[in-house]
């Protein structure tokens, strides 16, 4: 009788305590339940991604003669230079700009073979002496290359030239008129 | 300080979330230059050629005689003549180098055999034709020079230009040297006098 009033104390007790600790815990609980906000505001500046030509100037050796291209943003087109003898040349200088906020790389680069067409008798030895001698150059200002994979980050510029010239090592002209084509040159810019 | 790490792992998440959106929008952007021509090599004409070879009757000296080269073609004067038949003979022909061509010309190389290199084939008798052979190579000489009297020397430093300063008057002398001291006894003929001139595209 005595042991059976002891246990109904203990467990009274005991769930006393549990019930302390759960309302204690849950308690402690609700004290910890926070709402979180997060308040404030996003700008979505346009991206602007622009890459073109700028600023084309050309210079020439001995008796060359040439139209400069027509400057558009991404094209340089329909150039034309007539050259005489060894050593002639022209070459054009230009700009490449990112004038936009998106580093770019260029990804590929394609510079065309010179493809040579000659007249009269002589025709066909003079396409061959032409399309030995005739020098077709694209590179950085400083003389490095320009290959894939080369930087162009926002906001900067980078100085080129394209040259023409008949090789100045050679006593060899043709004797007629020799046409050349096949001087182009494409380039890909992605973002970086 | 719990506190505050929660906030900041649930505002993190979220920068990442619009980060991320944000790249997704970027990555397809390119750009294609082109750049295009053409070019036509149109030849400069090479034109340098001999004109006007004379004998300078004025420059004769003594018992010299001779008959001018003959031009062949446009690049070869040739079978030029001289007969000197004792010491102090002399004789002199004229010829003009001329640039007729668009290009520059320089004079590259100038071959000029040595009076010791010479052929000297002597007409007198076994014994004497070698004495004589050698008494003219001895005592001839000859030379290249311009109208001025300065001799002709190659390394580029005669240049023929397009316009003015086109023509260069020169001048080939042959002498037996006044100072020799005797006269082969026959007749010694002298071949191999022949002298080339390589110009070349000047800068």
């Amino acid at each position: 009788m005595k042991t059976e009033a002891k246990e109904k104390e203990v467990k009274t007790i005991a769930i006393i305590a549990i019930v302390v600790a759960v309302v204690g815990i849950s308690i402690a609980y609700a004290a910890m339940t926070t709402t979180l906000k997060i308040t404030g505001r996003a700008n979505m500046n346009s991206a602007n991604w622009n890459i073109e030509f700028q600023s084309l100037t050309a210079e020439k050796t001995g008796d060359a003669v040439y139209t400069a291209p027509t400057l558009a943003a991404t094209s340089l087109s329909n150039y034309s230079v007539t050259l005489t003898k060894p050593g002639d040349s022209v070459t054009f200088k230009f700009k490449l700009a990112n004038t936009g906020n998106i580093d770019a790389k260029l990804k590929t680069i394609t510079k065309g073979k010179p493809v040579c067409i000659g007249t009269g008798e002589s025709a066909d030895d003079d396409e061959n002496l032409v399309c030995q001698n005739i020098i077709f150059d694209f590179k950085y200002q400083d003389g490095k290359p320009i290959v894939e994979n080369d930087s162009l980050n926002q906001q900067t510029t980078k100085d080129v030239i394209l040259t023409i010239e008949y090789n100045n090592n050679t006593n060899n002209l043709p004797k007629g008129h020799v046409t050349v084509n096949g001087l182009d040159v494409v380039m890909l810019y992605e973002q970086a | 300080m719990e506190k505050n790490r929660g906030v900041k792992v649930v505002a993190v998440i979220a920068l990442i979330v619009a980060v991320v959106g944000l790249t997704i929008a970027y990555a397809s952007l390119s750009v294609t230059l082109n750049i295009t021509g053409s070019a036509k090599v149109t030849p400069a004409n090479w034109d340098v050629e001999f004109e006007n070879p004379a004998v300078d009757e004025e420059s004769k000296i003594g018992g010299a005689d001779g008959t001018a080269p003959t031009l062949e073609g446009k690049t070869t004067l040739k079978d030029f003549q001289i007969t000197l038949t004792k010491p102090g003979d002399s004789i002199t022909f004229t010829f003009d180098v001329v640039n007729k061509g668009d290009i520059k010309a320089k004079l590259s190389t100038l071959t000029m055999p040595e009076v010791s290199a010479l052929t000297y084939e002597g007409t007198a008798l076994e014994a004497q034709k070698t004495t004589d052979e050698n008494t003219v190579k001895e005592n001839i000489e000859y030379k290249l020079t311009d109208e001025s009297g300065s001799e002709i020397t190659d390394g580029g430093t005669l240049v023929l230009d397009t316009d003015s300063n086109q023509r260069k008057k020169m001048k080939l002398t042959m002498t037996y040297k006044s100072t020799a001291q005797s006269i082969p006894s026959a007749a010694v003929n002298i071949s191999g006098l022949d002298i080339s001139m390589i110009f070349e595209q000047a800068d």
